[in-house]
């Protein structure tokens, strides 16, 4: 083999008509999805495909400036989705332009693991996004770019602002009471991963052709430095008390979270009834009294209007 | 070397802070054209696949700057258009007066 003939290199992603600029490696894994084929006499055979679908699994960096657009586009459900079909009549193509001169191109892709949010200045903001792939609408599998198409396509290099990359300083707020009105963590900051639960939609023809929403939850995790064990049992976890008890609607030990950038253009995250459910008071040489806690979002009903269950925005200027 | 005064070391801070901010400028100014221009390329992709063809990104990001030049050229050719319609219909009203 040629020494120059070792193959790969980086590349971007452009999805949505917005052009995502990556952290680290991240790969678009395929699989053919098959089922067995068996005898009674000779046990397994064969395999016989069902379909095809690619994984895109990849760490936006997280651009200051455009945080709005890219929340816009990396959070696109919520438990209004419910019900809703992912993938859109116009297909949505997933276009990777690689360094050494490829566009890879899979026709059909969605957002099916919204990425992780990790709220502190020393970690990336942006967490692993995953879209999968199907084949593309209307256009049965022996089409030769079904799936994904391959071409040579120059490439240029996007200009990048490395002080634009988001690294913000936050405030977090659980109510408006102290000590919570001003929670400090430890240096992981606060992780808010929202997750949406799909199902495939298959036909005996096609194979899996849509998926559909069926529920979207979050929560939010983090270890807070500043809150003692008095106030950790009685006013967050509230084990017992006025809102302890059998049968009563956990919200009501809920209040909204906010955590919040310093500056103008710098995330927002609020979670108007974030309730606590796990949480370790430690007994540690080193550690804070109170570990890593973990807040689920819960819906919450202002004069009988349920609230958003998270919502995503920039401080503004 | 001399040494500069602290008026002088003031200048050159706010002359390095005035070429900073005019960078900045500059790399938003080029950061915001790029994402026009990838969310026009996009379109033309989508378009391209609904019409059984592929395009591939540097191919669509080239017809998008064109498709932009066009615009922009039409633009242009179109507002000397309406400067040059003005001047008429006073040329038309002057035989009028003539008459009158």
């Amino acid at each position: 083999m040629n020494r120059n003939d070792f193959k790969g290199g980086p590349g971007t992603l452009t999805w949505n008509g917005v052009t995502f600029q990556l952290v680290d490696d991240w790969e678009a894994q395929s699989e053919i999805r098959a089922r067995e084929v068996r005898t009674n006499l000779q046990g397994l055979v064969g395999k016989r495909e069902d379909y095809a679908i690619t994984r895109i699994t990849a760490k936006p960096i997280a651009f200051t400036g455009s945080l709005s657009s890219l929340f816009t586009k990396l959070f696109p459900y919520s438990p209004a989705s419910i019900g809703n079909l992912i993938f859109p009549a116009t297909d949505l193509p997933a276009v990777i332009q690689t360094k050494d001169g490829k566009s890879i191109t899979y026709s059909a892709a969605a957002i099916t693991t919204m990425p992780p949010l990790q709220f502190s200045p020393m970690r990336e903001l942006i967490g692993q996004v995953v879209l999968t792939c199907i084949r593309k609408a209307g256009v049965a599998a022996d089409d030769a770019a079904a799936h994904v198409a391959v071409g040579s396509s120059a490439y240029s290099e996007p200009t990048a602002d490395l002080d634009d990359i988001s690294a913000a300083l936050y405030t977090g707020a659980w109510g408006s009471t102290s000590p919570f009105d001003d929670i400090e963590t430890d240096e992981e900051g606060f992780t808010f991963t929202p997750q949406v639960q799909l199902s495939d939609l298959l036909t005996a023809r096609d194979g899996l052709l849509n998926q559909r929403v069926q529920g979207v939850t979050a929560e939010v995790r983090f270890v807070p430095v500043n809150i003692d064990v008095d106030d950790f049992y009685d006013d967050f976890l509230q084990l017992d008390g006025s809102n302890a008890g059998r049968g009563k609607l956990l919200k009501a030990r809920g209040q909204e979270l906010t955590v919040t950038g310093d500056n103008a253009g710098d995330p927002v995250l609020t979670i108007p009834r974030a309730v606590p459910i796990t949480g370790p008071a430690r007994l540690s040489q080193a550690n804070s009294r109170v570990g890593q806690v973990t807040l689920e979002a819960h819906r919450h009903d202002l004069a009988g209007v349920l609230q958003s269950l998270f919502t995503l925005g920039v401080v503004p200027a | 070397m001399p040494k500069l005064t602290p008026e002088q070391k003031e200048e050159l801070r706010k002359t390095a802070a005035a070429m900073e901010a005019h960078d900045k400028a500059i790399r938003r100014g080029r950061i915001a054209a790029e994402a026009a221009r990838d969310e026009r390329a996009y379109r033309l992709i989508q378009e391209a696949q609904a019409k059984g063809q592929t395009l591939t990104l540097a191919d669509a990001r080239a017809k998008a700057e064109e498709e932009k030049q066009q615009e922009t050229g039409g633009q242009e050719a179109a507002q000397p258009k309406q400067e040059a319609a003005s001047p008429a219909p006073k040329a038309a009203k002057a035989p009028k007066t003539a008459k009158a």
